[in-house]
């Protein structure tokens, strides 16, 4: 009965605020306009007696909304005790306006100006306590804000570019819960004592159920009621825009991984689809990077780089700042031009030697750069033998053979490069068939033939 | 006046330490060992890319007229039904229209009269009109929601091509001469391609203009005869040697005018008298396709035996990549069907299908796929209704910006992907909308730069590629 009644309080409280500013505005205008308005003075008393009967009931139905809890005490004190001031201000009012107590005019002022600073600030409070504390301001413009949150010194969760420092709490759910579930869930007003403002708040739940359940997101009501049909009357937000899809496939992930507040996106592989959300939602790129980003050494020298644009390389870094190079060969070979590569055995990335009269011998040097991973030797003088050099090339994806005269047994050499996903052998030698049932055996390597 | 030349001197200095940098393989090697560079200035040439390039060189098969989507990729079944009838007011609402058809009192739609197939392992839907390129759907990744802002052809060509729709801005190929330069010095970073032929629309040379860059970026026309260079032997009576002197000399006057003035344009014009010594033994190379066997000309379709058509221009292309030519640009005009459409786009179709298969598939066979962009696409869509009266078997389409399908193929981009969507009168962008500066920042993410970063500081103000628009479509990229 109590929660009832209580809940006519958001209804009630209006009709002080009315009947009380009401009051005030007759009052100033009968003597602000004294020869159109003065018979306005008449009605000031039975408005504000109106006022005060309102505000009594509207202090009542509060009293017994408070006991259904889920308030924060201290602001809830505030607005309690200062709406019963507004009903002691409000009798006192009438007594004095209808001269039942007689006081010098000034205190009558007195008390009609205190009547307009409680009713403010009491709806003020109440507000807060129904809406949150950042509501009222949460769409001003930025400079109201700053002045009025210092909003400008407050610390915002930036998104950083590195997917090991996107720590899944506090980078992406945290602006979720404080964006869509915070103004009911928080410290002050924790609706169904649930209060998602902390990590720690969160994960001890509600008065019902556990908000989070690590591993199991269909038993942590934070996944549970805002994937709820919208007409169910738990589906959460009640107001407002829901989640959008790919908010609750985080929630959900995060939760069924364990709901860890130290959990980062880089820890370790990802599902496809929070992948595709992180780059399209957040544009941040969480593919794991390949090793010319992760493993940096140190940049070559200028004489090595000097050295192989004198034996005709067209040398370029992979790109701005990286010591990893990409090497074109634009000249002949000559004696010592494969052999300077070896100058940036672990720097050169990709290379070139495509139309070269590249020999045997000259794959043993290329086969000796460890961090090789895409060869273009095509167009060049290699037989089945020279292929064997290259099966040691640990990070080699992409071979370019193409028009090169190469025989089943050059290719079995191709096999035992375990890090390949690409071999070119258009114009090769090798006819379809065989090219096919290599494509049966190895359904991981792509075989571009003709 | 010796003032004056004082006061160029002081603001260029900085210019010259530059440009020291600027030759060929030694722009790598600037960019790294030239402490200078490590700090940002204005105009500063890149180098390299701001992040790992996928792309190293592109060609662009520009299909200049506007290629009506309804006919080639974008297949409506729902227009059959409604067919002949009015475009509903809800669907056309406030879309610009050309002038030509601010007469017409009634805008019927209409279906295509080419029948679409998937094929494929993606399921792409293509148009009859295009057998060949149906075979190599799944390399392809097809943009059907493609919009621009310009109606007309020549600011939706430049909008395009240099992202403004006035002529005057560097077009694209221009600022990534300027922001990459090249990987063969013997041959034009950026090479222009126009088929013979064509249709009734002119293209201007501005499409591929340096604009404010330095004039050595500008696109270098071949002519499509079969010469695409002229002059290119020594006058009769004058050794190789002889020129190499004059030249030298010519060099040595330039720059000392240079060291005087320090304006830019004389270091361009430098440039452009080197480029054009060695353009005298690398382009005979380059362009003699009399060595290319016969099979590969039965792929291109016999039309590539034929200079100067929009086939033989494909094998070109092919060679140019070959040679790491960064940015090669084909035209192919003619796509401007007011008018007698089927007629018209069929013929368009024959002309180019088959050598635009042909060069995915050649790229691909060598390797070159790898690191090579291929685009097509027109400057705008058609409209789904009728320009001029419909019959049933003719009909016509107007200029449309609101939509329009494009593909790109190659180096980072999803293979056998269609991206976007329209509503059912292909009138309206549904999904995924990728507006032009989109697609061109795209395009300078895949060859590793920002396209927010690179810009040139001129008449007071950084200019970009893409003004102040443009987001990367990272959906499309692999």
């Amino acid at each position: 009965m109590d929660i009832f009644l209580g809940r006519f309080h958001p209804v009630l409280v209006h009709l002080p605020i009315g009947f009380l500013l009401l009051a005030l505005l007759l009052e100033f205008l009968s003597l602000q306009f004294k020869e159109r308005y003065h018979f306005l003075s008449q009605s000031v008393a039975i408005s504000l007696l109106i006022g005060a009967i309102s505000a009594l009931l509207a202090v009542g139905s509060g009293w017994m909304l408070a006991r259904s809890g889920g308030y924060d005490e201290a602001a809830l004190d505030w607005h309690r005790w200062m709406g019963v001031a507004v009903v002691v201000v409000a009798v006192l009012g009438f007594l004095l306006k209808t001269k039942i107590l007689v006081f010098p005019i000034v205190v009558v002022r007195a008390c009609l100006l205190s009547i307009f600073v409680l009713v403010t600030i009491t709806g003020h409070l109440g507000g807060n306590l129904t809406h949150g504390k950042d509501y009222l301001l949460e769409h001003a413009p930025a400079f109201i804000k700053k002045v009025m949150l210092n909003e400008g010194e407050e610390e915002v969760a930036v998104l950083p570019q590195h997917p090991d420092s996107i720590n899944i709490y506090h980078h992406l759910i945290q602006p979720m819960l404080q964006d869509k579930c915070q103004s009911c869930h928080n410290a002050e007003k924790a609706k169904g004592g649930l209060d998602l403002s902390q990590y720690e708040t969160t994960m001890l739940g509600g008065d019902e159920d556990l908000a989070v359940v690590p591993f199991q997101p269909r038993k942590s009501s934070l996944f549970h009621r805002v994937t709820l049909p919208m007409s169910s009357s738990k589906f959460m937000p009640p107001k407002g825009e829901a989640l959008s899809y790919h908010q609750v496939q985080i929630i959900e992930w995060w939760i069924a991984e364990g709901a860890d507040v130290e959990m980062t996106v880089g820890g370790g592989e990802l599902p496809e689809d929070i992948v595709y959300i992180l780059q399209h939602d957040y544009e941040r790129d969480v593919r794991p990077q390949p090793f010319y980003i992760n493993e940096l050494i140190e940049a070559l020298s200028e004489e090595s780089m000097a050295n192989l644009v004198d034996a005709g390389y067209v040398v370029r870094p992979l790109f701005d700042g990286n010591p990893y190079i990409e090497v074109t060969l634009n000249k002949k070979i000559v004696d010592g031009t494969i052999q300077s590569l070896l100058h940036a055995k672990d720097h050169i990335v990709k290379l070139d030697l495509g139309n070269t009269a590249l020999s045997d011998d000259d794959l043993a040097i290329v086969g000796q750069l460890r961090n090789l991973t895409n060869l273009n030797i095509s167009n060049a003088a290699i037989s089945d033998a020279g292929l064997a050099n290259l099966k040691d090339l640990p990070r080699l994806e992409i071979l370019n053979l193409y028009g090169n005269a190469i025989s089943s047994k050059g290719v079995d050499w191709v096999k035992k490069i375990e890090s390949l996903k690409k071999v070119y052998v258009w114009n090769t030698g090798l006819d379809s068939i065989y090219l096919n049932q290599w494509a049966k055996e190895n359904t991981n390597l792509e075989i571009i033939g003709s | 006046m010796e003032e004056v030349k004082k006061i160029l001197n002081q603001h260029k200095r900085r210019d010259f330490l530059k440009k020291a940098g600027l030759g060929f393989g030694g722009m790598a090697l600037s960019a790294m060992f030239n402490p200078l560079q490590a700090q940002s200035r204005n105009n500063q040439i890149l180098g390299n890319g701001h992040f790992p390039a996928k792309a190293k060189r592109i060609i662009y098969l520009f299909q200049s007229g506007g290629p009506s989507q309804i006919e080639t990729f974008d297949y409506k079944p729902s227009l059959a039904k409604w067919h002949g009838k009015e475009i509903p007011p809800s669907i056309k609402g406030t879309q610009r229209n050309s002038g030509m058809v601010s007469g017409q009192s009634s805008f019927p739609l209409v279906k295509s009269i080419f029948d679409f197939k998937q094929y494929g392992e993606s399921g792409a839907w293509v148009s009859e009109l295009f057998p060949h390129t149906a075979e190599v759907v799944d390399e392809l990744c097809i943009i059907k929601s493609m919009y621009t802002e310009a109606i007309n052809h020549e600011p939706a060509v430049m909008f395009m091509q240099t992202g403004s729709q006035q002529s005057g801005r560097p077009s694209i190929g221009s600022w990534m001469s300027y922001g990459l330069g090249s990987d063969n010095e013997n041959l034009p970073h950026f090479i222009v391609l126009i088929s013979k032929g064509g249709g009734a629309q002119p293209l201007s040379s501005a499409a591929w203009g340096n604009g404010f860059l330095p004039s050595h970026h500008q696109g270098v026309q071949f002519r499509s005869g079969k010469d695409p260079v002229l002059y290119l032997s020594n006058p009769y009576g004058v050794h190789g040697d002889d020129r190499r002197r004059a030249l030298d000399y010519i060099q040595e006057m330039n720059k000392q005018q240079y060291s005087m003035w320090n304006d830019p344009e004389i270091n361009s014009k430098i440039n452009q008298y080197e480029m054009a010594y060695r353009m005298q033994t690398s382009v005979p190379e380059a362009v003699d396709v009399s060595g290319e066997p016969d099979y590969i000309y039965d792929m291109y379709g016999p039309d590539s035996k034929v200079p100067g058509t929009y086939a033989a221009n494909c094998l070109l292309a092919r060679r140019m990549a070959e040679r790491d030519v960064k940015f090669i640009q084909l035209y192919h005009m003619g796509w401007d069907q007011h008018g007698n459409l089927p007629g018209g786009i069929r013929k368009q179709a024959l002309g180019t299908d088959r050598a635009t298969a042909a060069l995915i598939k050649d790229l691909k066979q060598r390797g070159l796929l790898e690191d090579t962009l291929v685009v097509w696409g027109g400057e705008f869509g058609r409209t789904s209704f009728s320009q001029g009266r419909l019959t049933a078997t003719n009909y016509g389409r107007d200029h449309h910006p609101g939509c329009f399908t494009m593909w790109m193929a190659g180096a980072g981009v999803k293979k056998g992907m269609v991206y976007g969507d329209t509503d059912e009168f292909s009138y309206n962008v549904n999904t995924n909308p990728v507006h032009v500066h989109d697609f061109q920042a795209t395009l300078l993410h895949l060859f590793g730069i920002d396209h927010e970063k690179l810009n040139f500081k001129y008449q007071g103000r950084r200019f970009r590629l893409t003004d102040v628009h443009g987001k990367v479509v990272h959906d499309i990229l692999s």
